[in-house]
């Protein structure tokens, strides 16, 4: 067996193939770690947002768009005493009805952004309770409220957006009255406003949607019953999880573009590296061969180039984790329907080490079992 | 080894790295044996002629026995999970979509092809209430061969709360044809 100080001290032979291996590792490495990061952010976010307790009564017929939803007002009150099994607090029933509208928000500037607006009444912080107010008020007529994350979707700078500041919503002024969290949630990205300036802002006459939180989710089928005894209504009962669940799927080949840019990236990498490996173990022939001239076996030498390059890929991994949590770590990405946050977790850190070992070993294969092939005699001739 | 081993290899990481699918088989019929409750609906027989839906609901008023004839149909999910209940049309109004010549309709059971107004005047919702007056909470699709775009003769009153604009009927006897 080859000394493992054999193989380190082969790793500086050549500073530049070093550095171009170091290199190309850590770029890959960090395309997948940010692949897995987007991914598994937008996953989250998106899982958390709905409430397994929460059904959303749309139109009938707009279970993909709550925003092309109509719903009469007076729905609200007839679901309030025809569903069972409503939450209740000081026997106030966890009923809200809402107004989803996507418009252009301006600042005092002309600096504007898009974001999605929600018409509420303080009854929605009944049916949502993830929502704290963090600063400042709920928002009375002519005021908004947004969320911690709602800078990002907009594409501001945060300061932007502070507790007080004038704002323009279709031509009206309006101000912002405070800001609200709702940790791991899209509803962080939203502006929320009251029921009736968007009412007047959206021109409609009925809501979106009725949201209700119920204290067994098992009792989403009374919410369903409630639908079909009240044809009338034309209403389709949806629970809030499955609604988001919907928006993971709709967002899967977005996922789905992030992996394939990454494999395609990878790949390049991997078979540049893989050249780069050709050129230098193929100057290497006649040492390997004199090495097994003077007892050290195939395999020993195999294993020892193996741990030259993987040692060269983990330096890059190492470079990409330290990237990764320097400047990915913590980063609001925006998507159409809020932001989500990149988390680089002990799954992403894992993903990343794994793919680090995995390039030092397919990358160095070919090449080294190439540069071992040859017969010994022929070896020993080669220049 | 040849490049498309590597590639092989390298579409087999990728593979390996998406998401398994956690999938809930869909409840398509009755999951456990339907109860004694359920059973007497179905063992008895439908009274009297059966009149169609949109004239039958002008006249019934809560506590009036009626007769109703028509198909399971009307919304893309007719049948409540989880209860015993469903939307029943009127078939002289609401069309299964995919008996249009060269409509290749997946859910005709959701009468896309009509109006809003025609299925409000052509839909009424049927249950079947326990002792305590609530509807069961069992499965009705599957029982006794019921089932999506299904015809089917109900006898039963008209539930408490029903009205011209959403005729409730809680069923005595429901027979399948």
């Amino acid at each position: 067996m080859l000394p493992f100080t054999y193989a380190i001290r082969n790793l500086f032979r050549s500073k530049t193939r070093l550095a171009q291996t170091i290199g190309g590792s850590a770029l890959v490495v960090l395309l997948v770690m940010t692949a897995v990061a987007v991914n598994t952010g937008m996953k989250r976010v998106l899982s958390a947002s709905g409430s397994p307790h929460n059904v959303i009564l749309i139109g009938a017929g707009s279970e993909e768009s709550i925003q092309r939803s109509e719903v009469a007002d007076r729905t609200a009150g007839i679901a309030e005493a025809g569903v069972p099994g409503i939450s209740q607090h000081l026997g106030v029933r966890a009923v809200s009805s809402e107004i989803h509208y996507m418009n252009y928000l301006t600042l005092d500037d002309g600096r504007r952004g898009q974001a999605l607006f929600r018409g509420v009444t303080h009854q929605a912080l009944r049916v949502h309770p993830e929502v704290r107010v963090i600063e400042g008020n709920f928002p009375a007529a002519g005021e908004i409220m947004v969320g911690e994350l709602a800078w990002r979707k907009l594409g501001m700078p945060e300061e932007a957006l502070k507790t007080g500041t004038g704002v323009e919503l279709d031509g009206q002024k309006m101000r912002v009255s405070g800001i609200f969290a709702a940790p791991g949630t899209v509803l962080e990205s939203e502006v929320w406003a009251t029921l009736g300036d968007l009412r007047v802002l959206a021109k409609r006459d009925t809501v979106s949607c009725i949201a209700i939180r119920l204290d067994n989710p098992a009792d989403f089928e009374e919410a369903e019953l409630f639908t079909k005894q009240r044809l009338d209504l034309e209403l389709s009962a949806l629970k809030e999880s499955d609604y988001y669940a919907r928006l993971t799927a709709f967002f899967k080949p977005l996922r789905a573009m992030t992996w394939i840019t990454a494999g395609l990236i990878a790949a390049g990498a991997l078979f540049g590296g893989i050249n780069t490996l050709y050129a230098a173990f193929a100057s290497r022939v006649r040492e390997m061969a004199t090495l097994q001239a003077i007892g050290f076996g195939k395999g020993s030498l195999l294993l020892s180039l193996i741990q030259e390059s993987t040692l060269a890929c983990l330096i890059g991994t190492l470079v990409a984790s330290v990237i990764a949590l320097l400047l990915l770590d913590g980063l609001t990405i925006p998507f159409s329907i809020g932001a989500f946050t990149l988390e680089i977790s002990p799954a992403v850190a894992l993903t990343g080490i794994a793919t680090g070992v995995l390039l030092g070993l397919v990358g160095t294969l070919p090449p080294a079992i190439r540069c071992l092939k040859p017969a010994l005699p022929t070896a020993l001739r080669s220049s | 080894m040849k490049p498309l081993h590597l590639i092989l290899a390298a579409s087999c990481l990728l593979v390996s790295c998406g998401e398994k699918e956690t999938t809930t088989p869909a409840t398509t019929a009755s999951a456990s044996a339907p109860s004694s409750e359920l059973q007497a609906v179905f063992a008895a027989s439908p009274k009297g002629e059966a009149k169609l839906i949109h004239i039958a609901r002008t006249t019934a008023k809560p506590g009036d026995e009626v007769t109703l004839s028509g198909r399971v149909i009307g919304t893309e999910s007719p049948f409540v999970g989880g209860r015993a209940a469903f939307t029943l049309g009127d078939p002289t109004i609401l069309k299964a979509c995919n008996e249009n010549p060269d409509d290749k309709c997946e859910t005709p059971w959701d009468s896309c092809c009509n109006t809003k107004e025609e299925k409000l005047v052509a839909l009424a919702t049927v249950q079947v209430v326990g002792a305590d007056g609530r509807v069961l909470k069992q499965e009705i699709e599957g029982v006794n061969g019921l089932k999506k775009l299904g015809t089917v003769t109900v006898t039963g009153k008209v539930a408490e709360g029903s009205s011209p604009d959403s005729l409730v009927v809680n069923a005595t006897a429901i027979q399948v044809q």
